[in-house]
């Protein structure tokens, strides 16, 4: 595994926890509407 | 245009109507969990794969646990694919022994990425790089999970907009596993047999090499073509076996498979439309959608087969004279990059029909196109792909613009604006202005970046892959410079935002730079626009159902389906009319006042 295989994979886990993130920051602002 | 040429896209339409309320009734039916045709032979499985996954199939989700649920599996096929590709001189079916060095981590990020938000975006040359193995289990696989989580992502907003005070979209594990089984299983199954009858290959054989007339060796490519192309059209997919994609004669031998796979593209997407009518309790209101869609799509196939028809006026007072009218002898019109086999209007009918959905696959190198033929499948990618769309992102895509279009008449009227009984409010209307404008800035930012970024000449970024060549600044790698390059760099990210997947053709995008960048936009514009609309249905499910009043714009209309049309040209036009300008209308005008070379 060469250090260009690291780097995509990793871009790829932080891009995807941003969307985990993403979808967390949405709930939240419904539930501040909902109030 | 030619009687000939306006028959065969009227015939196209006039077969879509025929297919759209039959194929919507059995997905209504598949998805509310009915009985069908297909149950006898495929329920067993569907309960056998429940077992396996340990899927509790009553067990429902809220919009976050399912939008969670379609980011992990997504994750998961980019990790996996992203992995075959990089070790796949390990594995069986690879009789040409292609290995990883053809495939390097830059590019097998973009090409991982690029199938699993359904975009199939290739820099990579498939038949020269790819293996058999590869090809099955890492790339067309993904054309069968991504199309059904588009479903998947369709049904969670339709369940939206049906359901009253609940806190649950569906499951996701059992939207997909239905989509799969009996929906694209089975039309995959009748479409690959029917292109095998028309000449596509499906076998495992080594290349052919074959001595031409003039004594030169050509390597003939095959392979598994048929099951990959039907999913490839059924999916809205687009990534073809070959480079050429459906303008390769394997792909795409003769009209009748060209006929064949149009329909195919936009068969689910139109069919989706009459499900969420059916779903919501109302028939008229999928009607109405269609409605829309359709009055878009003929507009960009007419304006796109005329402008093609009518060719470049400067070849017809060059010295060659060349003869822009049909006659019985030739097409006349504008033929560079286009097959003979199909002609001019199935060929801009494709083009109109693959970019209005999220396809990409391609039966002409669009780049050829007339500029104003060239601007009608951007223009179709920019509305956000909504004209029927990529199967149920382009369902989604619409109800986003239906929102928006109560939102505005409401203001028009000054009443609170209400969509199928559901108040459309600030959540609702704030989540819809952020697809639009995570959308706009995607295709905007990243083409002013390839445009104007400068790097070193001798950047490892923008060596092109497999050479020595370096480029240096991103824009030096499109092939044609003033606006037809810009039109090229536009087009590239546009396509890949909308996760559309289409090349025009003319951009070596073969390098880390834009295999990274182009990555980024593929994922941007699936995941970024994808949520919030999901999110749009967390929040409506939860609401309570409003009586219609003497207040309430009925949305069952042609009225409703004009302001439709005109709130997705409009938002479309306004957002990408400075960057279309800057392309292909220059282009145009250029090419009236000669200057074209």
């Amino acid at each position: 595994m060469s250090e260009s295989d690291l780097f995509y994979l990793l871009l790829t886990l932080v891009l995807f926890v941003t969307f985990l993130g993403f979808v967390q920051a949405c709930e939240r602002l419904m539930r501040s509407e909902r109030r | 245009m030619t009687a000939n040429g306006i028959a065969q896209i009227l015939l196209f339409f006039f077969v879509l109507l025929l297919i759209t309320k039959p194929l919507g009734v059995y997905m209504a039916r598949v998805f509310n969990g009915e009985c069908t045709f297909l149950h006898p032979f495929l329920f067993p499985l569907e309960k056998a794969i429940y077992k396996i996954m340990g899927v509790r199939q009553e067990e429902e989700m809220p919009w976050a646990l399912y939008a969670s649920a379609l980011v992990l599996f997504s994750l998961a096929g980019l990790l996996i694919t992203y992995l075959l590709l990089r070790m796949q001189a390990l594995f069986p079916f690879n009789p040409q022994k292609y290995g990883s060095q053809l495939m390097p981590p830059d590019l097998d990020f973009n090409t991982a990425v690029s199938f699993t938000t359904n975009t199939n975006w290739q820099s990579y040359v498939p038949e020269s790089s790819v293996s058999y193995f590869s090809n099955m289990v890492a790339l067309a696989v993904h054309n069968w999970m991504s199309a059904a989580t588009g479903i998947a992502f369709a049904l969670a907003l339709i369940r939206g907009f049906a359901r009253r005070n609940a806190h649950s979209v569906g499951n996701f594990w059992v939207d997909t596993t239905r989509a799969t089984l009996y929906v694209l299983l089975p039309l995959t199954l009748v479409l690959a047999l029917l292109l095998v009858w028309q000449g596509v290959p499906q076998n495992f054989s080594p290349y052919v090499k074959a001595t031409t007339l003039e004594g030169a060796i050509q390597t003939i490519p095959q392979g598994p073509v048929a099951s990959q192309e039907a999913i490839k059209e059924l999916g809205t997919n687009g990534g073809g076996f070959f480079n050429a994609n459906s303008a390769h004669p394997y792909e795409n031998p003769t009209p009748l498979s060209n006929f064949l796979e149009i329909l195919a593209i936009f068969a689910l997407p139109a069919g989706l439309t009459y499900t969420f009518g059916k779903m919501v309790g109302n028939s008229r209101q999928g009607w109405a959608l269609f409605a829309a869609m359709s009055a878009m799509f003929l507009l960009g196939a007419f304006v796109c087969y005329s402008q093609e028809q009518r060719g470049v006026p400067l070849l017809a007072k060059s010295p060659l004279s060349l003869q822009l009218a049909a006659s019985s002898l030739q097409p006349g019109g504008n033929m560079e990059g286009k097959e003979v086999r199909f002609g001019i209007a199935s060929t801009a009918l494709f083009a109109t029909v693959t970019t209005d959905t999220s396809c990409g696959a391609v039966n002409a190198m669009h780049d050829s196109f007339t500029p104003l033929g060239g601007l009608v499948p951007l223009a179709n990618m920019m509305t956000g792909e909504v004209i029927f769309g990529g199967v149920g992102s382009g369902l989604c895509g619409i109800l986003v613009i239906a929102i928006l279009a109560v939102f505005i008449a409401g203001l028009m009227v000054g009443r609170t604006p209400e969509y199928l009984g559901k108040k459309i409010e600030r959540y609702e209307v704030t989540m819809a202005i952020l697809v639009m404008l995570i959308h706009a800035a995607a295709v905007l930012g990243f083409t002013a970046l390839a445009s104007d970024m400068k790097l070193p000449a001798h950047s490892p970024w923008n060596r092109i892959n497999g050479t020595a060549t370096y480029v240096g600044a991103p824009y030096n790698n499109v092939n044609n410079p003033g606006p037809h390059g810009f039109s090229e760099l536009l087009y590239a990210f546009t396509s890949t935002v909308n996760n559309n997947g289409s090349a025009f053709a003319g951009l070596n995008a073969n390098t880390p730079f834009y295999n990274l960048t182009l990555g980024l936009a593929m994922l941007f514009g699936r995941f970024l626009m994808l949520l919030p609309t999901l999110a749009i249905a967390g929040s409506l499910a939860r609401k309570k159902w409003v009586l219609p009043s003497a207040g309430t714009f009925p949305t069952d209309s042609a009225t409703f389906a004009f302001l439709l049309v005109g709130v997705a040209v409009i938002i479309g036009a306004l957002t990408f009319f400075p960057a279309l300008a800057l392309g292909p209308l220059v282009e145009h005008f250029q090419m009236l006042a000669g200057k074209l070379a």
